[in-house]
């Protein structure tokens, strides 16, 4: 062994006995200077991320620098649960940005330096005030950058807001899209393994004859047995939202994020755009990791019970351990928009990578009248003929009941429109539990 | 022309130098003890050693002795307790007989004490802890509880030592190793300066590793010491892949000897077993043999039962023909039987297994 002291690469530490010196290797310390200056080294002028060349352009003489840091994707370092990461977790940006906090829906964004925008983005107040940026969040150490060009979302949100028969017909014109704001969302990335152990009665039917009041019928008969079984799961990369401000089934329809583009954070990729700390704390978000989690290894456990030919379960009880779990906080990229119609104010998101489209549209509640007014209608028609026609009153029967789960189905559907956050009514959804 | 070594000017004790033909170990019997059995192999070919300083690995009396804390009546109550577990014993296991084959034997081992530079290499472990969950579903109700796993973080230190370490172990004899496992580490600090009368009424067993044949040994105890003291320095929980290369100096070695004891019972072919102990930590080892021929008489006893109750068995089911309730006396005799017989069975297998077992574990002796 030749080593030459002290060695390259290494600093001393200090030992606890005398006569023994110790040498460490030296901690990566990632360069975080207060500010970057995003100005164009030749002319001098502002430079700014762009999504078609994927990296840093010069709007002014053309100057292009590419990302320091290459995609990693997937093999993105992954953290543990523990204390002591939480607390050495690099803190702060790692460029000076200001912050503003909406005075109206509390949503807390982080601005480029320079850039004063007083609208919010999540509600178009503007009643905002500056604050300084918060230097106790977690730093995202991972990124994917915008894929999608302003012009390629404008698009998109174009055909959706046009795509729905029950939006009105005016909602193009009307609605002021003309502003959408480029900003990364926080979002948390959770790994597990999940270990089950499952016990419950399984039933399994079977017919049998029996003779009754002089003849032979059939039934079925359920034989309940005790069993019970381990299944296990594997979570790689389940995405939680770290931020409340979106509504969750806005997010959840833009949830096509591919984590195999997920690139080293740099400060390059926020120039000229917006970022938005997080608002869901990690241990919140973990809580909803895990219950998402949860939900599946229970689904799997009762699939595994009834893999042996079984057609019910009951008396289902379950241990479920968690293992190998690890996070990573990372920011997505977002098109943020918010626009008024009537006297109210709806939001719309698109995949900043995908392109894919969520958010709220308001709903011409005409049209619901009219088409519910008309079967009405058909009904009375049809009602007034089985008068004198008396089979056309069970016709005009089965259209008013038709008329009265029709219009149920419609105000759902409608109101699922309005707000992503409500489930669709779905009359035959099969129960899972 | 060299002269063979004169153990008694050179031990200032009057004493035989003796070898046994049979396991080829070395003694020093001081003319108190009297020449008798091999203390390690109970062979009676001890025969007078001749040799010269040049063929003994080493010759020179020691400078330290360890004294007896364990005296021979508590030895023998160990050597009793240590037999008790034994399932029909041998009958020559008999606290008189084990009493009168007591010896006390006198083991060498080296101390060596040096100044060590080195540079070293290791990876330091880290205890930290994650929170994991556990979670149970019952009644449609998930009750969650967080549990704490450790792991260990490993890092790299390298690093550069200056120390010295005293009383570094190196065995002064082949088989001290497994010695050691046996019976266990005793307590060095109590040793004493070396005196005639200290060994006076002991086989003292010579060294037949000299201090440059016990180096290599030696250098992997201060490679022990020196990598614990690493772990210490830098404050890590754990050490592993060590690395480093010593320079050793004012090397400087010192002869122990450790007190054990020894006896002996004979086995049913009148082969001696035996058990050793640790002279200052009670540490009893030794083999443990049942008596197969006890076990086979007990199996013999258990099969004349069963057939006696078999045979009434028998006779209860011909008088049945005329007196039916009997054929419950029949019955009952029939289970007897098969008792007796299963316990017989049983006692000679266990026997038998017993010795198998208890053979495996042998390794060595002293």
């Amino acid at each position: 062994m030749s080593i030459t002291f002290p060695p390259p690469g290494y600093i001393p530490v200090e030992s606890a006995i005398e006569g023994i010196e110790i040498y460490k290797p030296a901690p990566v310390e990632e360069k975080q200077p207060d500010t970057v200056d995003f100005s164009c080294p030749q002319c001098g002028a502002k430079t700014a991320y762009s999504i078609a060349d994927g990296g840093l352009k010069c709007t002014s003489c053309g100057f292009y620098e590419p990302p320091a840091k290459e995609i990693v994707g997937r093999g993105a370092q992954e953290f543990e649960f523990k204390v002591e990461t939480m607390e050495q977790a690099a803190r702060g940006w790692g460029q000076a940005r200001k912050q503003i906090e909406c005075q109206s829906c509390y949503a807390i964004t982080v601005l480029p330096p320079g850039q004063m925008t007083l609208t919010c983005p999540f509600c178009g107040s503007s009643s905002v005030v500056q604050g300084d940026a918060s230097q106790d969040a977690l730093r995202p150490r991972f990124i994917i950058p915008f894929k999608q060009t302003l012009e390629e979302c404008r698009a998109k949100v174009d055909e959706w807001l046009g795509s729905n028969w029950l939006t009105p017909r005016k909602l193009r014109q009307v609605a002021g899209l003309g502003t959408f704001t480029t900003i990364y969302l926080p979002f948390w990335t959770f790994d597990a393994k999940t270990l089950a152990t499952w016990r419950a009665q399984v039933g399994y039917d079977h017919t049998e004859r029996y003779y009754s009041n002089g003849e032979w019928k059939t039934r079925t008969v359920t034989q309940w047995r005790w069993e019970s079984g381990n299944v296990s799961r594997l979570f790689d990369d389940l995405l939680v939202s770290g931020t409340a401000k979106i509504k969750e089934g806005v997010l959840a329809r833009i949830n096509t994020f591919n984590m195999n583009n997920l690139a080293p954070y740099e400060a390059t990729y926020l120039a000229g755009y917006q970022a938005q700390s997080y608002d869901t704390p990690l241990e919140t978000a973990w809580e909803n990791g895990r219950s998402q989690m949860r939900e599946d290894t229970r689904l799997a456990c009762r699939a595994n019970a009834l893999d042996h030919g079984g057609d019910h379960i009951r008396s289902f009880t379950m241990e479920l351990d968690f293992g190998d779990e690890s996070w990573r906080h990372i920011l997505l990229p977002v098109y943020l928009a918010t626009y008024d119609y009537g006297e109210e104010n709806y939001q719309v998101v698109v995949n900043g990578e995908t392109g894919a489209v969520g958010g709220e549209r308001p709903i011409d509640w005409t049209k619901i009248i009219i088409l519910i007014a008309a079967a009405l209608a058909l009904t009375v028609v049809a009602g007034l003929i089985g008068i004198a026609v008396p089979p056309l009153l069970c016709v005009a029967g089965m259209l008013f009941i038709g008329t009265i789960v029709g219009a149920i189905a419609l105000v759902s559907y409608a109101q699922s429109i309005i707000d992503p956050n409500r489930t669709r009514w779905t009359p035959f959804r099969r129960k899972t539990s | 022309m060299s002269q063979p070594v004169d153990w008694s000017a050179l031990w200032n004790i009057e004493c035989q130098a003796v070898a046994c033909e049979h396991c080829n170990n070395a003694y020093l019997v001081p003319s108190s003890v009297g020449v008798v059995r091999c203390p390690t192999c109970q062979g009676d070919d001890l025969d007078p050693l001749e040799a010269d300083a040049e063929q003994m690995a080493y010759s020179q009396p020691p400078e330290l002795v360890l004294g007896y804390t364990i005296e021979e009546t508590n030895a023998l109550q160990r050597i009793l307790k240590f037999t008790d577990n034994i399932p029909l014993r041998p009958k020559d296991i008999q606290p008189q007989n084990l009493r009168g084959r007591l010896r006390r034997v006198y083991l060498p081992m080296w101390l060596v004490d040096g100044d060590i530079q080195a540079t070293w290499q290791a990876e330091a472990g880290y205890f930290y802890e994650v929170v994991s969950h556990r979670e149970q579903l019952a009644s449609g109700q998930w009750q969650s509880r967080e549990v704490k796993e450790r792991r260990t973080r490993w890092e790299p230190r390298v690093g550069r030592l200056a120390r010295h370490y005293d009383n570094v172990i190196a065995p002064a004899l082949e088989r001290f190793g497994r010695i050691r496992q046996a019976l266990g580490d005793s307590d060095i600090s109590k040793a004493a300066a070396y005196t005639p009368e200290a060994v006076q009424s002991a086989f003292v067993c010579l060294p037949d590793r000299s201090p440059d044949d016990a180096w290599a040994e030696a250098i992997k105890g201060f490679q022990s010491s020196a990598a614990e003291e690493c772990r210490k320095a830098a404050e890590a929980d754990e050490i592993r892949e060590y690395r480093w290369s010593p320079e050793v100096e004012k090397r400087n070695w010192t002869q122990l000897l450790i007190p054990f004891y020894s006896t002996y019972y004979l086995d049913d072919e009148g082969e001696p077993r035996m058990i050793y102990i640790n002279g200052q930590t009670g540490q009893v080892w030794g083999h443990r043999q049942t008596s197969l021929r006890r076990a086979q008489t007990a199996a013999l006893i258990s099969a004349g039962v069963a057939l006696l109750f078999f045979v009434l068995s028998l006779l209860a089911f011909f008088l049945a023909v005329a007196v039916p309730p009997v054929v419950a006396l029949g019955v009952i005799g029939l289970l007897v039987a098969a008792v007796f017989g299963i316990v017989g069975l049983v006692r000679l297998l266990h026997a038998s297994q017993f010795n198998k077992k208890n053979q495996a574990d042998l390794g060595f002796t002293l």
